[in-house]
């Protein structure tokens, strides 16, 4: 009997390690067309290595065109862009199932 | 000895949330009693974790290209924006799909680029046309402002019909200025004070006005977009001896040229903001003790509530949902004070318009419900407990990031009130009835 206590203080032990341990993903979560709730896991590497495509290509073009359309010193002169952005990508959530994620999000330019 | 184990076990699945969700008592309150005190977001720590560090490496891994135009001040990345968005069983994620969000944490550098201060704006909110009004304000007065958006709105045929744009600006803008009567007429005698009404609605190419909606992300096409707001003068001047009385003289309510619904907006929305700008600081008096928020390093910007104005004829705290769904704005006033607490109020109540989502296979259905008092205020102790964790939790991740050149800036943060009187954040399907904005100091 002592070792089933023991056994079961060592497996609420492990259990509350568990929940601790370093969890790698971010979730990605939302309503599908029918309004059904969706959670998708991605490895946190990977959603990095994602948003530095989207701030390269997009900030970096979007800045360099920025000068050019909308320079200083008019009348009306502009000082905040934002841009609103929405990008769709493939993920795997199983070996054979795959899902799009749409996650959005802005850039936001000042001068 | 069965009986220990069991009970053992039993406790280990009460006293954890499931990792990536949180835990029942921030989502409808049915958590244990000790959780009010013990409430923590440790199961979402990874999660946080996670997404502070993708966004803040993301960041530093991108170098833009130096900006070679010859005149000066140059644009600059300024920063980005994430919306994060909580399941109805509690699982928290970023945003995507679709949904309604509950967070968006807003990122910064740490050292602004050199800029023009004339143009300094810390809002990095979408800027949309604006029209600011003054208590003076009258209704013909607001029509002439209106008429130069009308002219280039049905200039640019982005409207075709001028006769119905007209019709309804001047109807919803009427009902605006009975509002800011109403915002100018409460009273200023606590901590928080209504400070600013926000009215934003998108005009269809009918010249109709539709819902803007703050707490939904994505694909709604907006041609045409405008903002109605009053910004509410506050005195500056220090208290003489810190038991005077700082109710600031409040002028009557001016009800000359208005129609019988706009007399009951602006009366009512007085009454109403009387008894919030009450509970809002009572809220925040007993959440937040003296120098805590600067230990925390962040601070509470603004409540923002969403005001409804019901077929009976009645005014209450409603979704950021409806046409014509002003935004209230309650901001900290140096001079106000802590209300005494008075347990007589407690069983006084507060209108709040709540969706009925178990009717949505006949579409959500408006509810006016009379919430006590102290159902109310414990709602938005809760609510201002779970940002400021939220929201520290975030910054503390973003100070170890010592090397990063980028922080977290600030975040809004949204509730909701079901129809059991409960408070949590707003889920993938509700829309928020408040909103608390808070801000990094550091």
């Amino acid at each position: 009997m002592k070792k089933l206590l023991f056994l079961s203080c060592l497996l609420l032990t492990l259990s509350g390690a568990g929940r601790a341990e370093d969890n790698q993903d971010v979730n990605f979560i939302g309503l599908d067309e029918m309004g059904k709730e969706i959670n998708i896991p991605m490895k946190k590497y990977l959603w990095s290595k994602k948003n530095q495509e989207v701030l390269k290509r997009l900030g970096g073009e979007t800045l360099a065109g920025l000068s050019h359309l909308l320079p200083s010193g008019e009348k009306f002169d502009f000082y905040q862009f934002d841009l609103g952005a929405e990008i769709k990508m493939k993920v795997g959530i199983g070996d054979l199932v795959e899902a799009t994620v749409q996650p959005y999000f802005y850039l936001v330019f000042k001068k | 000895m069965k009986k220990i184990i069991f009970l053992l076990i039993l406790i280990s699945n009460a006293t954890y949330a499931k990792e990536g969700y949180l835990d029942s008592f921030w989502m409808d309150g049915t958590g244990l009693e000790k959780s009010a005190e013990t409430a923590n977001l440790d199961s979402i720590d990874n999660f946080i974790n996670n997404v502070t560090e993708a966004e803040l490496d993301a960041l530093d891994s991108v170098k833009f290209p130096v900006d070679k135009a010859d005149v000066k001040p140059k644009w600059y990345f300024a920063g980005t924006q994430t919306s994060l968005a909580v399941g109805f069983s509690g699982a928290i994620g970023l945003l995507t799909f679709g949904g309604t969000k509950s967070l968006e944490v807003n990122w910064e550098r740490k050292k602004p680029e050199p800029k023009d201060k004339s143009n300094d704006d810390d809002s990095l909110s979408s800027s949309v046309e604006t029209v600011t009004v003054n208590e003076g304000t009258t209704k013909a007065d607001l029509n002439k402002e209106l008429e130069p958006f009308i002219r280039s709105v049905v200039d640019s045929k982005k409207v075709t019909n001028e006769d119905t744009l007209r019709k309804e600006l001047r109807e919803a803008s009427g009902k605006f200025l009975a509002y800011v009567k109403g915002v100018s007429a409460s009273q200023t005698r606590y901590k928080f004070v209504p400070t600013k009404i926000r009215l934003e609605f998108n005009v269809e190419g009918s010249g109709k006005l539709a819902t803007t909606l703050p707490g939904l992300t994505g694909k709604i096409a907006v041609p045409v977009k405008i903002r109605l707001e009053f910004i509410r003068v506050m005195a500056k001047a220090p208290v003489v001896a810190p038991t005077a009385p700082t109710t600031a003289p409040v002028a009557a309510i001016v009800t000359a040229d208005m129609t019988e619904t706009e007399k009951k907006i602006a009366t009512q929305t007085k009454s109403l903001l009387d008894k919030l700008a009450q509970e809002v600081t009572l809220a925040y008096s007993e959440q937040v003790k003296d120098g805590d928020m600067e230990k925390r390093d962040i601070v509470l910007k603004y409540i923002e509530v969403g005001l409804g104005f019901g077929v009976e004829g009645k005014i209450g705290l409603a979704t950021f949902k409806a046409n014509v769904i002003p935004s209230i704005f309650f901001q900290k006033f140096d001079l106000g004070q802590a209300p005494k607490m008075d347990k007589s109020i407690d069983e006084e109540s507060i209108p709040v318009f709540v969706d009925d989502e178990s009717s949505s296979d006949k579409g959500l259905k408006d509810h006016m419900m009379n919430l006590e008092r102290k159902k109310v205020r414990k709602g938005m102790k809760k609510s201002l407990d779970f940002a400021f964790k939220f929201a520290e939790k975030i910054q503390r991740k973003t100070e170890a990031k010592k090397a990063s050149n980028w922080k977290f800036k600030d975040m809004e943060s949204r509730y909701h009130f079901s129809l059991a009187g409960t408070v949590g954040p707003v889920k993938l399907t509700g829309l928020p009835h408040f909103i608390l904005h808070i801000a990094n100091t550091k």
